[in-house]
C-alpha cells in the first residue's frame, strides 16, 4: 500500500511532464537539456545499470563464497568474531564509503589500474581502452559500490547456509562426501534461494545507492565507451540538481519522473527475483 | 572385511567426559547391538566410529579405532576413504532434497564407482531394500513425497550404494511406526552376511531379535559385552542384570 | 579400484582449490573492509578537535575559518531519534498485531513481503516522494520533513527485523502462555518480554541506519548553519556535512570532512557494538 502511495505520489508531480512527451520520448530520448526542454532519460537509466552491474561482478562472487566459508569452514570462536564484524560494516553510511572512494580508489584507478590497462590489454579488450585521465567513473564507482554491499551479501549468505539442517550435513558426510561436496550440494538443493534473494538485496542496494556513487562516478549524462568512462546514474542526477529544480519548467517533474523510474526498476526487479525464488524453492520442496 | 577394534577410546564434550576409556572388538558380519539408557553414550560411541563426531568443534576425541588393521584417527588418514567404509543410517529418515533417483546416485557419482551403469546400481540397491515396486514408476519425483517407512529404506539404499564395510544404526527404527520398523529389522538381519553392522538401540527386545554381540553401556562406560546369548542369559555384571529386569534405566 | 582413489585424489584437490579461493575472498574482503575504518581513521583524527563537535560552523567556515560541525551532529542525532521513535510507533503494534491476531499466514505473508519490497526501495525514492509532498503542500525544508521521511526509510528495516525476532518465539511458549488462561492481550504482554533483547537490537540497527542515510534528508531536512530550534525549520546532518565539506576546494576545509565522516563512523560502529554487547547481555532471559 506504502509502495503505491509512494509510486502515486511521484506519478502525480511527474504528470505535467508525462502530458508533454511520450513516454518513448523519455526512455529512449539521449539528450538531457532541461534549459531546452529536453528530458531523455537513456543515458541516466544506462549509467545506473553500468555502475550495478560492475559492482555486482566485483562483489558477488567473493562475498557468496565468504559467506559459504564463515557458514560452513570457520570455527564458532571465529564466526563470534567476524559476525559482528561484518554487522559493523553493513552499518557504516554510505557517505564514509564515497570518502573512501575518492582517497583510496580514485586514485588507485587514476595512477595505476589506467596504465596498466592501458600499457597491457588497452584495445585489445572491449571495455578496456582507458579514456578518462580523473580516476572518477564507472569503475571507481563501481568498486566502491562493489565492497559497500559485500558485507551485505556475506552476511545475509552466511545466514542462509546456516539454516542447512544439520541431518543433511551429517547424511552427505557419511556418504564419504568431502566437506566441500557437502556444502555444493548443499547450495544446490537448499541454499540457492537464499544466496539469489541475498544477490538480490545487494542489487537494490547498489542500484538506488546515492551518495557514494554521486562522489566518485564523475557525474558526466553518456553512454560509456570503456569502463574508465564516467557516467551518471539515476540517484545522483535527482540528488544533483534538487537546487535548481524550481527555476526550470519542468525540472521538477523530470526528477520525479527518475524517482519514479528508479523505484520501477527495483520494485520490478524485486518482485520478478521473488517469483523466482519462490519457484526455486516449491521445485525442490 | 570391516572388523572394528576399540581401543582406549575417550570422548570429552567440552569438559563433559562422555566415553570413559572404552575397549571392544566388533566382529565382522555379525550385528552387534549397543544398549543402554538414554544419554549413555551409545550415540556419541557410534559417531566417533565414522568420524561423524569431529563436526562438533567442541569435541575431544581421544584412542583408537582399528579397521581391519588401520587406525581411523590416525593423522594422516583421509576422512572420506573412512566414511566411504562406514556408512550410517541415521536416526530420523533424512532424504537428500533431490529426486528418488538421486538420492541413490549421489554416492556413486561423487566417488566415481559407476559409469555408464548407474541406473542399474540404483535398480539393484532399490530392490535390495525392496522399495523398487513402489516407486519404480516414479524415480524422478522428489524424495521427500515418500512416507516415512519408504525414507528410512531409501536412507538404507543410499548408504549401501557406496558399498561400505560398515553399516552403523542409530535408533534407525525409532522414529518409525511398528510395521515400517519391523520392515528395516528384517532388512538389517538379511545385510548382515555382507556387511558388519553396529546397531544402537534402546529396545532391549529389539537387540534380543537382531543381535550377535551386545555391548552394554551406562554414563559414558561400557559395563559388558559379549556374545547376545551369554550377555542375555547369564549376564556378568550385576548393573546389567539390573537393567536387564528393568529395575534401572 | 585404482580409479577410485585417483578420483579421491582429485576431489580432495577440488576442496582445496576452493577453500583456498574461499579464504582468499574473505581474507581480501576483510582487509578492504579494514582498510576503509583504517583511512578514515587515519585522515580523520588530524582534524579532529574538540572545537569541530562543540561549536558551531561560524563565518567563513567553509573557507578555512574557525568553527566546528556541532549543529550537523545536533541535527543528525534529532533526525535519527524522531524518525526511530515514529518508525517505533509504527512498527511495533503492526508486528504484533500480525502475531498475536493476524495468526493465519496470509496477511503475515503480504505483509511481509510488501516490507521487503520496502525496504529495497532506494532511500533518494523517498527522499523524493518526501519533497514531492512538501511541494504540494507548500512546506519548506525542515526538520519535521527529515524526520517523517526518514522513518519512512527506518520503518522497514524496523518491523521486518522484530518480524523476524518474534518468529523465533517458540510455539511451546505461546501454547502454554495460552493454555494457563491468558488472553491475547496478556499473551502480547509476554511477548513483549520475550523479544525485548531483538526489540532493542532492531532499534539500535534502524537509529544506525537513519543517521548515515543522506539522500532521504538531501530534499527534505534541508542544511543549515544553525542549531535546530523549531521542527518547521532546517537542520543539517552529518553525511551531509561531510559531503558538502569534501565538495569544497580547500584541503583543510576537505580535512574538516574526514574529521566529521570519522565522528559519524564512531557513532554508528558505537551504537552497533552497543545493541551486540546489549543482546548478549539482555539475552539471558530469553526462552530460546
Amino acid at each position: 500500500m506504502v509502495v503505491v502511495g509512494v509510486a502515486a505520489a511521484l506519478l502525480l508531480r511527474s504528470l505535467p511532464l508525462l502530458s508533454t512527451f511520450s513516454l518513448f520520448e523519455l526512455w529512449g530520448g539521449q539528450v538531457w537539456q532541461p534549459m531546452r526542454g529536453l528530458f531523455g532519460y537513456a543515458p541516466f537509466v544506462a549509467g545506473s545499470l553500468w555502475v550495478t552491474a560492475v559492482a555486482m561482478a566485483v562483489a558477488v562472487v567473493p562475498a557468496v563464497f565468504s559467506g559459504i566459508y564463515l557458514a560452513e569452514y570457520v570455527s564458532e570462536r571465529g564466526r563470534g568474531l567476524l559476525k559482528p564484524l561484518l554487522d559493523l560494516l553493513v552499518g557504516i553510511p554510505s557517505v564514509v564509503y564515497g570518502l573512501w572512494g575518492i582517497l583510496f580508489v580514485v586514485p588507485l584507478v587514476r595512477d595505476w589500474i589506467g596504465p596498466w590497462a592501458e600499457q597491457t590489454v588497452g584495445d585489445g579488450l572491449p571495455f578496456w581502452g582507458r579514456t578518462s585521465p580523473s580516476g572518477y567513473g564507472l569503475l571507481s564507482a563501481g568498486l566502491v559500490l562493489g565492497i559497500m554491499v559485500f558485507p551485505l551479501i556475506v552476511a545475509v549468505t552466511e545466514e542462509v547456509m546456516r539454516s542447512v539442517p544439520r541431518e543433511m550435513r551429517e547424511a552427505l558426510l557419511s556418504l564419504g562426501a568431502t566437506r566441500w561436496e557437502t556444502t555444493k550440494c548443499s547450495v544446490r538443493c537448499v541454499g540457492l534461494p537464499g544466496i539469489l534473494a541475498a544477490v538480490v538485496l545487494g542489487f537494490s542496494r547498489a542500484f538506488g545507492e546515492t551518495l557514494a556513487v554521486m562522489m566518485t562516478v564523475g557525474n558526466v549524462a553518456q553512454f560509456p565507451s570503456t569502463i574508465f568512462d564516467p557516467v551518471y546514474p539515476l540517484p545522483a542526477l535527482i540528488a544533483n540538481n534538487y537546487g535548481e529544480m524550481m527555476s526550470v519548467p519542468l525540472y521538477e517533474a523530470a526528477l520525479m519522473h527518475a524517482a519514479l523510474l528508479l523505484l520501477g526498476v527495483v520494485v520490478v526487479f524485486n518482485v520478478g527475483a521473488r517469483l523466482v525464488i519462490e519457484r526455486l524453492v516449491r521445485r525442490i520442496r | 572385511m570391516g572388523a572394528l577394534s576399540i581401543r582406549d577410546l575417550n570422548v570429552w564434550y567440552g569438559k563433559q567426559h562422555a566415553l570413559k576409556q572404552i575397549n571392544a572388538e566388533i566382529a565382522q558380519n555379525q550385528i552387534t547391538a549397543v544398549i543402554g539408557p538414554s544419554g549413555c553414550g551409545k550415540s556419541t560411541l557410534l559417531k566417533s566410529l565414522n568420524r561423524l563426531l569431529e563436526l562438533n568443534e567442541q569435541v575431544r576425541v581421544e584412542g583408537q579405532v582399528w579397521l581391519d588393521g588401520e587406525d581411523i584417527y590416525r593423522r594422516d588418514r583421509d576422512v572420506t576413504e573412512v566414511r566411504t567404509r562406514i556408512g550410517l543410517l541415521a536416526q530420523k529418515p533424512f532424504p537428500l532434497p533431490m529426486s528418488i533417483y538421486d538420492n541413490v546416485a549421489y554416492g556413486p557419482r561423487i566417488h566415481g564407482l559407476a559409469r555408464g551403469n548407474l541406473d542399474q546400481i540404483v535398480r539393484a540397491q532399490l530392490e535390495a531394500v525392496g522399495l523398487w515396486a513402489e516407486v519404480r514408476d516414479r524415480l524422478h519425483s522428489p524424495a521427500t513425497r515418500l512416507s516415512v517407512g519408504q525414507q528410512q529404506r531409501l536412507c538404507l539404499a543410499r548408504t549401501l550404494a557406496v558399498e561400505p564395510e560398515v553399516l552403523l544404526c542409530d535408533e534407525s527404527t525409532a522414529s518409525l511406526d511398528p510395521i515400517s520398523a519391523r520392515g528395516i529389522e528384517s532388512l538389517i538381519r538379511t545385510l548382515r552376511d555382507r556387511y558388519t553392522i553396529v546397531l544402537v538401540t534402546h529396545d532391549i527386545d529389539q537387540a534380543r531379535r537382531l543381535a550377535d554381540a551386545v555391548l552394554f553401556m551406562w554414563l559414558g562406560e561400557l559395563v559388558e559385552y559379549g556374545p547376545a546369548q551369554r550377555f542375555f542369559e547369564q549376564p556378568q555384571e550385576a548393573l546389567t542384570q539390573q537393567y536387564l529386569t528393568r529395575e534401572i534405566g | 579400484m585404482k580409479q577410485v582413489r585417483r578420483r579421491r585424489v582429485r576431489r580432495a584437490l577440488e576442496e582445496q582449490c576452493f577453500l583456498w579461493l574461499m579464504r582468499l575472498s574473505l581474507l581480501g574482503a576483510v582487509g578492504v573492509l579494514g582498510m576503509i575504518v583504517g583511512v578514515i581513521c587515519w585522515r580523520g583524527v588530524g582534524a579532529l578537535s574538540w572545537e569541530m563537535v562543540s561549536s558551531l560552523p561560524e563565518g567563513g567556515f567553509y573557507l578555512g575559518r574557525e568553527g566546528g560541525i556541532l549543529n550537523a551532529l545536533v541535527g543528525s542525532l534529532y533526525l535519527a531519534c524522531g524518525a526511530t521513535v515514529l518508525a517505533l510507533c509504527l512498527a511495533v503494534p503492526v508486528v504484533f498485531y500480525l502475531h498475536t491476531y493476524a495468526s493465519k499466514g496470509r496477511l503475515r505473508h503480504s505483509v511481509r513481503l510488501a516490507l521487503d519490497i520496502l525496504w529495497g526501495i532506494p532511500s533518494i525514492v523517498y527522499g523524493a516522494f518526501g519533497f514531492a509532498w512538501m511541494v504540494s503542500l507548500g512546506v519548506r525544508a525542515s526538520l519535521l520533513a527529515g524526520i517523517l521521511t526518514l522513518a519512512l526509510v527506518v520503518l522497514p528495516i524496523l518491523a521486518r527485523t522484530l518480524d523476524e525476532v518474534v518468529e523465533m518465539t517458540p510455539v511451546l511458549l505461546r501454547e502454554s502462555t495460552l493454555a494457563l488462561g491468558a488472553t491475547r492481550l496478556e499473551w502480547m504482554g509476554v511477548l513483549l518480554r520475550q523479544s525485548l533483547p531483538g526489540l532493542l537490537t532492531a532499534i539500535l540497527l534502524a537509529f544506525g541506519r537513519g543517521i548515515g542515510d543522506a539522500a532521504s534528508v538531501l530534499f527534505t531536512a534541508g542544511y543549515t548553519d544553525n542549531l535546530p530550534d523549531s521542527l518547521l525549520r532546517p537542520v543539517a546532518s552529518l553525511p551531509l556535512a561531510v559531503f558538502f565539506l569534501l565538495g569544497t576546494p580547500f584541503p583543510e576545509v576537505q580535512a574538516r570532512a574526514y574529521a566529521a565522516a570519522l565522528i559519524l563512523t564512531a557513532i554508528v560502529l558505537g551504537v552497533s557494538t552497543f545493541a551486540h554487547l546489549s543482546l548478549a547481555r539482555l539475552g539471558r532471559y530469553v526462552i530460546r
